[in-house]
């Protein structure tokens, strides 16, 4: 079974090491705009949650590309060709987690798990990222989290608004060691 | 619409001019989006449709309308080919729906080819023609089988049309602007139209011409088409065809393809479409187009418009991109949707209308009557250049590594905000932060300011590291002179607003003056304004930062006070992510003062580094090896709630108003009580420690609370009560309180009501009437809250009791007694703000009550952290030193910062907040601490029954003063201001 990069927002601290890991890997700079995950932090309720792609069984980013431009590698990663990208935004509309986006240019960028080993899971300290196989319990996580599916809003919005909706997920005692264990 | 004035708000106007409903005077090089092209009211064509009005503005629909028909007859011989007969309607749009009609009527297919970015109007038909999304994307679906292709690409036209012929879906008619107008002004290329023409013929297609803002004259021809001979199939008119008078439109065609009109001529019809008002303006339009030549006018203003656009652009290269059009229909194009904003308003305040575009917002439409005075447009072009003088260039024309390279300035009085590059000249002896924002600040501000008046500076300033991976320094600091204690001061803060405003392009702000009503700072990248916050005062915290993320967005970085700080409470903080605080020193009365809410930031610009692979190792490196070890790791798993068992351990844990060190029910306020009801960890950005306990109690939750406030507002207050301590540091944040000054407040205000000095109502122990208070302070609402509002020192002094108050230069002391640890006493009585444990912190030294040690280490700590806060460090990264700051500083930035450099500019640092100090009034006599220290004896715990002695105290002050450089009455001396390169900035 193939690995999956799976958030467990109850551990996440906000921190945003890995936004800044993701963008030093992918822009060559700490430009978190331009990072592949994100971090929303509702700071007043004390819970963060991590935006990662889930690389969808049917990626709604490959389906609605009218130039083909988005497709799944040979790893099972969805991907983005650049080069055939015309920056029509209509992947960026039709993602309903928000996790891509478009350059000034108007060429899309997304997660691409970098090759198989994310930068953003090497940067997290509190085990909120991991990058494996999953099990039961990481299925039911997962399975949660895309079960949020928002249609309207912009990436941003459509983030926040997960990470709103899970809140009960994201908040629960203990919160540090015990769960997953990593 | 994308317009920047009220254009619609014209009420009157002739030719050129246009007056606005207060009477304002516009030069009008917008032309009403292309219906004034015979200019404002033309009196011929106003005189003729006066005439018709007496006669019959509108007509019976059973009866022929000789006026309509003359008007079609004209039509009909200016139009290209063999167009001949027409149908009239009121607006372009309807123009354009007609046309389509028409055409499926006359092909039986369904299918259109339009273009992307192409504009043809808004009602359902056209605006399946639309190519943008956002007009589109709601109303799906709309009309089947349309397609878009790239305007200006006729082969991209063929590959469709052959497309869809081999698949059986064809296509009735293409359809096209000549110039794309709404798009921003796109001429296309010469072979274009001429192409169209031949691939329609080719597959037997219908060509449709929408010419309702390229027709009658605009071009510099009479019809776009006409600058390539091209005769289409179907041609739309608007927009000037009702001679800018009167509603007025049109779709035209040859008589072959009308004859599907004719089995049944109700299938199109109109009752107000043809009027004759409608009709008499079209017709003196016409005349007045052709006796004035307007086509012509147009071809020779439009070449002198375009000719002088582009020795502008050659003038302002950043800030002009791009210049292009036909005739008088110009678009020109801005680097950025921002500077075209700032160019549109700086002409609009000039009285120049322009307009923007609906599918594109860099660009700016020149669109003046046809018949504008030459010295109009020399006056226009005056304006604009006027305007483009005023622009700055692209920020970063430079690209700093590490540092952002610029800094806001921002005067609130007039409201002026600028951005200035960073002064490079200081970054190598101020570095960053604290030592930044002490240059700045001591360059601005005479040392005699009123820290409440306009006069007085806030200075924030991130450190190099800030919105890096660097570990724990993206710490934010804030340098003002305070309203608590009158001395320089810094105050920092954590969370990720630093992060945000560099990523926005600052490394700072500064901020003078006071606006006339609450404002709060809007930045978002290189848009930044000053935006009305009158809604939000008397709000908290948290509701202010919930309205903030309302206005701006999810993940907008905020600081922003209470009404505490509204109210000018001495130590009223600011706050940020809810929980955390500039708390020290009266920050957010600085922001009151100045009626300035919050400063709400968005950025999505980045931090350089000189390389990364060699910036992210170094930096892993230290964090594996040195953070991540047992030295820090007490912040990852208990926080500074284990503080509380260490204090009382050591005898040095306020309790009681600092009677005693040592608080028997500790057990209700430690780590372990703490841990008991923690449900997460919180992190300021990029900090793998992540500190915080987020805690719930009781349906009470909070971050925190962190130790000082577990002392002060617990142990010191005899509150040995978590749930309550969680309440009272919620309400605090959320009004925007330093708990640790409101705690040193209120413990000596319960000790004054016990020993019956006067009875404020409070008692050692008793949580309800404590909880109270603090909103009494925040409001100067009851006589003890205005009482409580003015701290410890003036509340002692106010009911002679001034030696009671434990606090420093009227700032409150924090949760270290120091008669149990003789250094904290001198780092109390030295510190530029009064009695701060950030300045230096020697609990941990194995004698605490060696004089001579602990005056050498309060020197070095000092510098040493006034080097780690201009770096912007977290105080919990504490093995941490200057060789490993500078080797991590040295390769972000490429280039190589010593130790010893490091070390100097912490020393610099102390010894320019000094100089401050004095100018401003302090003397040796301040640098002193109360009898409650000097005087009082301890209670509890293992120095039961010690003072730290004046003597002691003036002991080590003068061995500090001589280990600084500085005289007996602890003046820096010629030698030390000289070595630090201070000699010129002793005033």
């Amino acid at each position: 079974m193939e690995k999956h990069l799976l958030a467990i927002p109850n551990r996440c601290t906000g921190c945003n090491r890995c936004v800044y890991a993701c963008a030093a890997v992918k822009e060559g700079m700490f430009m978190p705009s331009k990072a592949r995950l994100k971090i929303n932090n509702i700071p007043h309720q004390g819970y963060s949650v991590p935006s990662v792609c889930f690389h969808c069984p049917k990626p709604d980013c490959l389906e609605a590309c009218p130039e083909e431009a988005i497709f799944r590698n040979e790893r099972g990663v969805v991907v983005v060709d650049a080069r055939k990208c015309d920056g029509c935004g209509d992947c960026v509309s039709a993602c309903p987690y928000g996790m891509i986006e478009q350059y000034g240019s108007g060429k899309a960028f997304k997660c691409d798990l970098c090759g198989g080993n994310p930068a953003c899971v090497a940067e997290c300290h509190f085990g909120a990222l991991v990058f494996k196989e999953p099990d039961k319990t990481a299925r039911k996580l997962r399975g949660t989290q895309m079960k949020q599916r928002i249609t309207e809003g912009s990436p941003a919005q459509k983030r926040h608004e997960l990470a709103v909706r899970i809140r009960d997920e994201a908040v629960r005692i203990p919160r540090t060691p015990g769960y997953m264990g990593g | 619409m994308a317009q920047t004035g009220p254009t619609q708000a014209g009420v009157s106007g002739q030719g050129s001019i246009l007056v606005d409903a207060l009477d304002r005077e516009f030069l009008d090089a917008l032309g009403g989006y292309g219906l004034y092209s015979y200019g404002i009211r033309h009196p011929r064509i106003v005189a003729a449709v006066k005439a018709q009005l007496d006669r019959s503005p509108q007509y019976s629909q059973e009866m022929l309308d000789p006026l309509r028909a003359q008007l079609a007859r004209v039509l009909a011989l200016l139009t290209p080919g063999k167009i001949q007969y027409g149908f009239f309607a009121n607006s372009g749009t309807e123009a354009v729906e007609g046309a389509m009609k028409l055409a499926k009527l006359h092909t039986g297919r369904k299918g259109f080819i339009a273009m992307l970015r192409a504009f043809h109007g808004k009602t359902l038909g056209a605006l399946s023609l639309m190519g943008k999304k956002v007009f589109r994307a709601p109303l799906l679906p709309l009309l089947e089988g349309v397609r878009h292709v790239p305007f200006g690409d006729a082969a991209a036209v063929e590959q469709t049309l052959a497309a869809a012929k081999a698949v059986g879906d064809d296509i009735a008619a293409v359809v096209a602007e000549p110039v794309q107008g709404e798009a921003g002004v796109v001429v296309p290329p010469p072979d274009y139209w001429p192409r169209l023409r031949e691939i329609c013929n080719h597959y037997g297609v219908l060509l449709i011409a929408d010419e309702v803002q390229t027709g009658m004259g605009r071009t510099g021809e009479i019809f776009g088409v006409d600058h390539w001979n091209v005769a289409p199939d179907i041609i739309c008119l608007g927009k000037a065809l009702g001679g800018g008078v009167v509603p007025m439109s049109a779709f035209m065609s040859t008589p072959a393809i009308w004859e599907c009109m004719e089995p049944n001529p109700f299938m199109h019809t109109t009752t107000t479409g043809g009027n004759p008002l409608a009709c008499a303006a079209a017709l003196a339009a016409i005349k007045v187009l052709l006796e004035e030549d307007l086509a012509g006018q147009a071809k020779t203003k439009g070449a002198y418009m375009l000719n002088q656009l582009r020795q502008l652009q050659a003038k302002y290269p950043g800030v002009l991109a791009e210049v292009r059009g036909l005739g008088l229909l110009i678009g020109m194009e801005f680097p950025t949707d921002g500077i075209g904003y700032k160019v549109a308003a700086g002409l609009f305040s000039r009285g120049v209308l322009t307009a923007g575009t609906l599918t594109n917002a860099k660009t700016i439409r020149i669109e003046p009557a046809l018949s504008v005075p030459q010295n109009i447009l020399a006056e226009v072009l005056n304006r604009l250049e006027d305007v483009l003088k005023t622009i700055e260039l692209p920020r970063r024309a430079q690209p700093m590594n590490l540092y952002a390279g610029q800094v806001l300035h921002v005067d609130l009085t007039t409201r002026a905000i600028q951005s200035q590059p960073l002064n490079l000249a200081w970054l190598k002896d101020y570095i960053g932060g604290w030592g930044l924002g002490v240059r700045y600040f001591y360059d601005r501000v005479d040392p005699q300011v009123d820290p409440l008046g306009p006069d007085n500076a806030v200075v924030i300033m991130t450190g190099p590291l800030c919105g890096t991976l660097a570990p724990t320094a993206s710490r934010t600091c804030l340098v003002s002179k305070s309203p608590h204690t009158g001395t320089i001061f810094e105050s920092n803060i954590g969370g990720a607003f630093g992060p945000e405003l560099k990523f926005a392009g600052y490394d700072g702000i500064v901020v003078t003056g006071r606006a006339d009503r609450p404002v709060y700072l809007r930045i978002e990248d290189d848009q930044v304004s000053l935006e009305d916050a009158q809604s939000l005062w008397g709000q908290g915290i948290f509701a202010t930062e919930e309205w903030l993320a309302a206005a701006m967005g999810p993940g907008v970085k905020s600081l922003s006070i209470g009404p505490a700080g509204e109210n000018l409470i001495p130590y009223a903080c600011i706050g940020s992510e809810a929980y955390r605080q500039m708390g020290r020193g009266g920050a957010g009365a600085l922001f009151g003062s100045k009626k300035l809410k919050a400063i709400a930031c968005k950025g999505t610009g980045g931090v350089q580094v000189a390389d990364m692979g060699l910036f992210w190792g170094k930096i892993t490196q230290y964090k594996e090896s040195n953070l991540l070890t047992d030295a820090n790791l007490w912040a990852k798993n208990d926080g500074t709630p284990m503080l509380v068992d260490v204090t009382n351990e050591m005898g040095i844990h306020p309790t009681r108003n600092f009677t005693a060190g040592f608080n028997p029910k500790r057990h209700a306020l430690n780590s372990e009580a703490v841990n008991a009801i923690k449900i997460g960890d919180r992190a300021c950005a990029s900090c793998p420690l992540g500190c915080g306990n987020f805690t719930s109690l009781n349906g009470v939750q909070v971050e925190g609370p962190e130790y000082e406030t577990l002392c002060l507002a617990g142990s010191n207050c005899e509150v040995n009560d978590l749930e309550q301590v969680m309440r009272f540091n919620r309400l605090c944040d959320d009004l925007g309180l330093d708990t640790i000054s409101t705690g040193g407040t209120i413990g000596l205000a319960m000790e004054l009501s016990t020993s019956g000095v006067h009875d404020f109502g409070l008692k050692f122990g008793q949580a309800a009437e404590y909880l109270a208070v603090a909103g009494e302070i925040a409001g100067l609402s009851t006589p003890r809250g205005r009482d409580l509002a003015l701290g410890a020192a003036k509340l002692g002094a106010k009911y002679g009791a001034a030696g009671e108050a434990a606090q420093a230069k009227g700032l409150e002391m924090p949760a270290y007694d120091p008669r149990g640890s003789y250094g904290m006493g001198l780092a109390y009585a030295t510190s530029e703000r009064g009695a701060c444990h950030l300045r230096a912190f020697t609990i941990l030294a194995d004698d605490p009550f060696k004089l001579k040690a602990m005056a050498r280490d309060v020197m070095n700590q000092q510098n040493r952290n006034a080097a780690k806060w201009s770096m912007c460090f977290c105080d919990f990264w504490g093995s941490v030193d200057t060789p490993m700051m500078a080797d991590m500083l040295s390769t972000g930035l490429g280039r190589q910062i010593s130790a010893e450099d490091l070390n100097k500019a912490g020393e610099r640092v102390w010894n320019l907040i000094r100089l401050f100090n004095l100018r401003a009034g302090f003397t040796a006599a301040d640098d002193v601490l109360p009898e409650k220290m000097t005087k009082q004896a301890l209670k509890n715990g293992p120095h039961d029954g010690r003072v730290l002695s004046a003597e002691n105290l003036a002991e080590m002050k003068a061995l500090y003063y001589h280990l600084r450089g500085w005289d007996a009455d602890g003046r820096p001396r010629k030698e030390k201001l000289r070595e630090l390169g201070l000699e010129n900035l002793a005033g």
